[in-house]
């Protein structure tokens, strides 16, 4: 007799979370049914866990128990719920980490770089919640292995042993559909892979039309891994993820077409081997990512493409030293090879074709820490990172970053105070102030110099109760030589145009921090945060400070998961957050029978305070006998009270009337369910 | 651990330290000018009142000025406009002349005030250009609509900097600036094509074609310009072409050559020629 149950383990204790795909519960068997082989498969906690240094970790099983948009139960749309880490906008893509910009932020898919992991808008990432599995975020301190960003580090892993059994999922959603399939091959070689392809022209059509306007999307993306154990001490893991997004809107009142159009390629080969005192991972990779903007007015078309190439290796290095001592160590090396934006313009009697700059670059790292359990449970850790940047023209620089972190434990909890020196030498900028995929990439020059920051910081974390968690983190860091792009769309059609030109160099601080709770209580999860920020920057030669886009000064989030039964589950998130600030329209005029406006000083104002719920509900069941299936049915309401954040304020004039008013643009999603079906064995 | 009990004390005193004010500071309204002086023309001039949009809406009429004051200096003498409703206009008002014609050099000083305001600018007129030919061409698909191009050469003083207006005679009361109506000269003597598409206005109602219907009579209007007057209309067309778009982030304040107020004033050596599209 075969039992497929999946349980729960947490403290030593085992709870049944799901039936088992007989007519009999779990409890009852235990006492009367003598079991010839009973399969248990242990699920992640439900809830993320915060380490010591503040970094967070999480599964796919958690964000599948929150609420869902479209159905899609994504590991980056959970993150938005973590402490200090925010999104700014409801179409924005990318998150905010400890308020710094989108572009800041580092996103890994098994190691690999991934420049722009996001679908269209943010409604959900580019990583298959079925295949990759568990997600890490790395906040403002970072170990020494860990280096080229100013802001948060977030990596994607799937499974990294063989797989023993066929397993798959099918998740049928509102806008998009995915399968995925495990398949061990022999018993040390598996191959996994998963696709997603989205149907929303299709089936929306009439509801992306309104009355002078229409849009269009479809996203798809395909991922594949192969893991081979070759000893008891090597594994390798390969993966190829690629990704596709094609967006139009169409104003017809202005005939104008705008295009958006790009793709994500990833492929890696990773090397892991763990012995007893010995650990190491050596990867090397290719990503690319492209970009196409269009803007077509009747024969006139603009195209501005941009795009990145990256080779790169990377390998980390643990070793445990005898007498307390532990050595970590690591390198990495990128060679990037940029396209920014340029311009073919069509339409206008004779062409327009900018000569197309290709930018390569190449950075390095190597880097060591260690560090030392010290008596009274404190522990020291030192490190270093040596970097080095090769970019286009000649231009050099060598910047050791220096790391420190000392770490108490005490009892239930801990806390770690760490100072740290950070750069990185790529950078996105762009016309769009919410890290739209258009923004294109560019690496350091002798005009655009690598930025860096001082980070300080301090984590907490206690356990007053086995079933609470606190966790506090607080951080203050200066911010030199981020880049800010004040181009205009036309300015690429002057003579001798450079993107260069038009990008400078701002510098300024950040600080804050964040306060969370997190309660496992049985079948009741749940996590509460609060998060300040404080973030400033100057651009050169202005004497004012402004906030960064980025700043949010408070942001709570609660999240609840409740398991009424082992078939049902119910979920609730709710997101608090100031407005994002925006650069106000001060005055407002005509010219040319057009409204213009005169704006104030950048950033200088903030959006209306945004607010949310979402409220989610699953119900699940088993059946099958020699072949058992999981079902999974489930419900979500985003934004379930209908609250109309304000993503975009401006103002428009009617003629007739000769009434100007205000015109609010609100977020995508007003009460927005969805409904979803997953399939899985 | 006092320490970590402590903190979020400091965290509220904090987060009462840092509430923002969720309103633009006001500014006090400017003058706007929307004025020209063509070669062998007479000056026009649009002057009205920014509006400071405190509520969330108003009335445009507050941004008429009827009894403002415009005097316009060729170097030698001064006039002063006359004031006037007139419908081709949005807003329907307006301040003209006839006792000044403009002169390619000259340069010409624009004053205007009105309740203690005062907007000032002056520009030297470029010589006028010469337009080779205009060119009227089908528009593939569409046997309703003609696609007009100007040909002209670019002259020998590089860089120099033009600007298209047009004007359909069955539906506009004036000429309008072009869409994506400026070019930059670069190269001396070269030929130059430019297209000439309809402007689109907040008055324009219903779809809006960017080409020219057939039947219809065009006037097209090839300013050059000065390189501050391009750069204005430069920035106009990139703000036509994003405003509202969520693509793209907030184009900015438009560069002005009017001290004290907003807008443009323009001498220019124009070249006019209109042409029936058949």
């Amino acid at each position: 007799m075969t039992i497929l149950a999946a349980v729960m383990l947490q403290g030593g204790h085992v709870f049944a979370d799901t039936l088992p795909p007989v007519d009999v519960m779990l409890e009852e068997l235990a006492d009367t049914v003598s079991l010839g082989e009973v399969k248990v498969t242990a699920a992640p906690a439900r809830r993320p866990r915060i380490a010591s240094d503040g970094s967070i970790s999480f599964t796919t099983y958690a964000s599948g128990a929150s609420p869902r948009a479209f159905g899609e139960a994504d590991p980056l749309r959970f993150l938005s719920l973590l402490p200090g880490v925010t999104v700014a906008s409801d179409y924005a893509s990318g998150a905010s980490v400890d308020g710094m910009n989108h572009s800041q932020s580092l996103y890994r898919l098994n190691g690999i770089p991934v420049h722009f992991p996001y679908h269209f808008g943010g409604i959900f990432s580019v990583f298959s919640p079925s295949l990759y599995r568990s997600a890490r975020l790395h906040k403002s301190m970072k170990p020494a292995s860990e280096g080229g960003t100013l802001g948060g580090i977030v990596s994607l892993a799937s499974e990294i042993e063989p797989a023993d059994t066929i397993g798959g999922e099918l998740n049928a959603g509102m806008i998009a559909s995915s399968a995925s399939l495990a398949i061990p091959l022999s018993r040390h070689f598996s191959l996994s892979a998963s696709g997603r392809a989205s149907y929303i022209d299709a089936l929306y059509a009439s509801l992306l039309r309104s009355g002078s306007t229409e849009a269009s999307y479809n996203l798809a993306d395909c991922d594949l891994t192969a893991n081979l154990r070759i000893s008891g001490n090597d594994i390798m893991r390969a993966t190829v993820h690629y990704n596709s997004d094609h967006v139009e809107y169409t104003d017809r009142s202005y005939s104008l077409t705008t295009a958006l159009k790009w793709h994500n390629m990833a492929a890696g080969v990773e090397w892991n081997h763990s012995a007893d005192s010995f650990e190491s991972v050596n990867r090397a990779y290719y990503t690319r990512f492209h970009n196409l903007l269009g803007l077509h007015m009747e024969q006139i078309s603009l195209r501005a493409p941009t795009g990145i190439d990256e080779a790169g290796a990377k390998g980390d290095f643990s070793i445990l030293l005898p007498s307390s001592w532990h050595l970590d160590a690591g390198y990495y090396l990128r060679f990037y090879s940029v396209v920014p934006q340029w311009v073919t313009i069509g339409g206008l009697g004779q062409d327009v074709a900018h000569a197309r700059s290709r930018l390569k670059s190449l950075e390095g790292a190597i880097s060591g820490e260690i560090s030392y359990d010290l008596p009274h449970r404190w522990r020291v850790a030192c490190g270093i990172v040596l970097n080095t940047f090769a970019g286009t023209g000649g231009y050099q620089c060598f910047d050791p970053d220096p790391r420190l972190s000392l770490t108490h434990m005490f009892g239930q909890g801990s806390f770690t105070f760490h100072a740290g020196r950070y750069h990185q030498y790529l950078h996105q900028v762009g016309f769009s102030d919410i890290g739209m995929s258009s923004n294109f990439k560019i690496a350091s020059t002798s005009g655009i110099h690598p930025q860096e920051s001082f980070t300080f910081g301090m984590a907490g974390a206690m356990r007053p109760l086995d079933c609470l968690s606190l966790n506090i983190d607080l951080y203050y860091k200066t911010v030199e030589n981020q880049p800010e792009y004040l181009g205009a769309v036309l300015d690429i059609l002057n003579a001798g145009y450079r993107a260069e030109d038009y990008i400078f160099a701002t510098k300024g601080y950040n600080f804050g921090g964040s306060v969370s709770a997190r309660l496992e209580a049985g079948a009741f999860t749940a996590m509460a945060s609060y998060a300040y920020c404080h973030a400033r920057r100057r651009m050169p030669g202005e004497p004012a400070p402004f906030s960064a886009s980025n700043e949010l000064p408070h942001t709570a989030t609660a999240w609840c998961s409740w398991s009424l039964s082992p078939r049902w589950n119910v979920s609730a998130t709710f997101m608090l957050a100031s407005g994002r600030p925006y650069t106000p329209v001060t005055a407002i005029y005509f010219i040319g029978e057009r409204l213009m406006m005169e704006y104030g000083p950048r950033n200088s104002t903030r959006l209306p305070l945004y607010h949310r719920l979402d409220l989610g509900t699953s119900y699940r069941f088993a059946t099958g006998g020699r072949f058992p299936l999981m079902h999974e049915l489930n419900l979500s309401v985003v934004n379930a009270y209908g609250r109309e954040n304000v993503e975009m304020s401006t103002f428009s004039v009617n003629t007739v009337t000769g009434i100007y008013s205000r015109r609010d643009i609100s977020s995508l999603y007003r009460f927005l369910p969805s409904l979803s079906y997953t399939l899985s064995f | 651990m006092k320490f970590l009990a402590n903190i979020p004390v400091l965290l509220l005193v904090a987060l009462m330290c840092a509430c923002h004010g969720s309103t633009p500071d006001s500014v006090a309204p400017k003058l706007v000018v929307e004025g020209w002086i063509n070669s062998g023309g007479y000056p026009e001039v649009l002057l009205n009142m920014s509006i400071v949009p405190t509520e969330n809406e108003g009335s445009v009429s507050e941004s008429v000025i009827r009894w403002g004051v415009v005097t316009l200096s060729d170097g030698e003498r001064e006039i002063i406009l006359t004031g006037g409703p007139d419908n081709s206009f949005f807003p329907p008002y307006h301040y003209y002349s006839f006792d000044m014609k403009g002169e390619p050099g000259r340069t010409y000083t624009i004053t205007a005030s009105y309740k203690g305001l005062t907007a000032t600018s002056a520009v030297t007129m470029p010589v006028p250009p010469h337009i080779d030919a205009i060119d009227v061409t089908p528009v593939e698909g569409i046997d309703t609509l003609r696609h007009i191009t100007v040909r002209f050469k670019a002259p020998e003083d590089c860089p120099a900097y033009y600007h298209l207006t047009a004007k359909l005679h069955s539906n506009d009361g004036r000429e309008y600036p072009c869409m994506l109506g400026t070019h930059e000269a670069t190269v001396p003597c070269k030929e130059v094509s430019l297209p000439v598409y309809r402007g689109h206005g907040s008055a324009t109602t219903g779809k809006y074609e960017a080409d020219m219907p057939v039947g219809e009579t065009v006037t097209v209007t090839l300013a050059r310009v000065s390189r501050e007057v391009f750069l204005f209309w430069r920035a106009y067309d990139n703000a036509s072409l994003v405003d509202g778009s969520i693509f793209v982030g907030s184009p900015g304040s438009l560069p002005s050559n009017v001290e004290g107020g907003y807008g443009v004033w323009s001498a220019q050596g124009v070249a006019t020629r209109t042409v029936t599209v058949e």
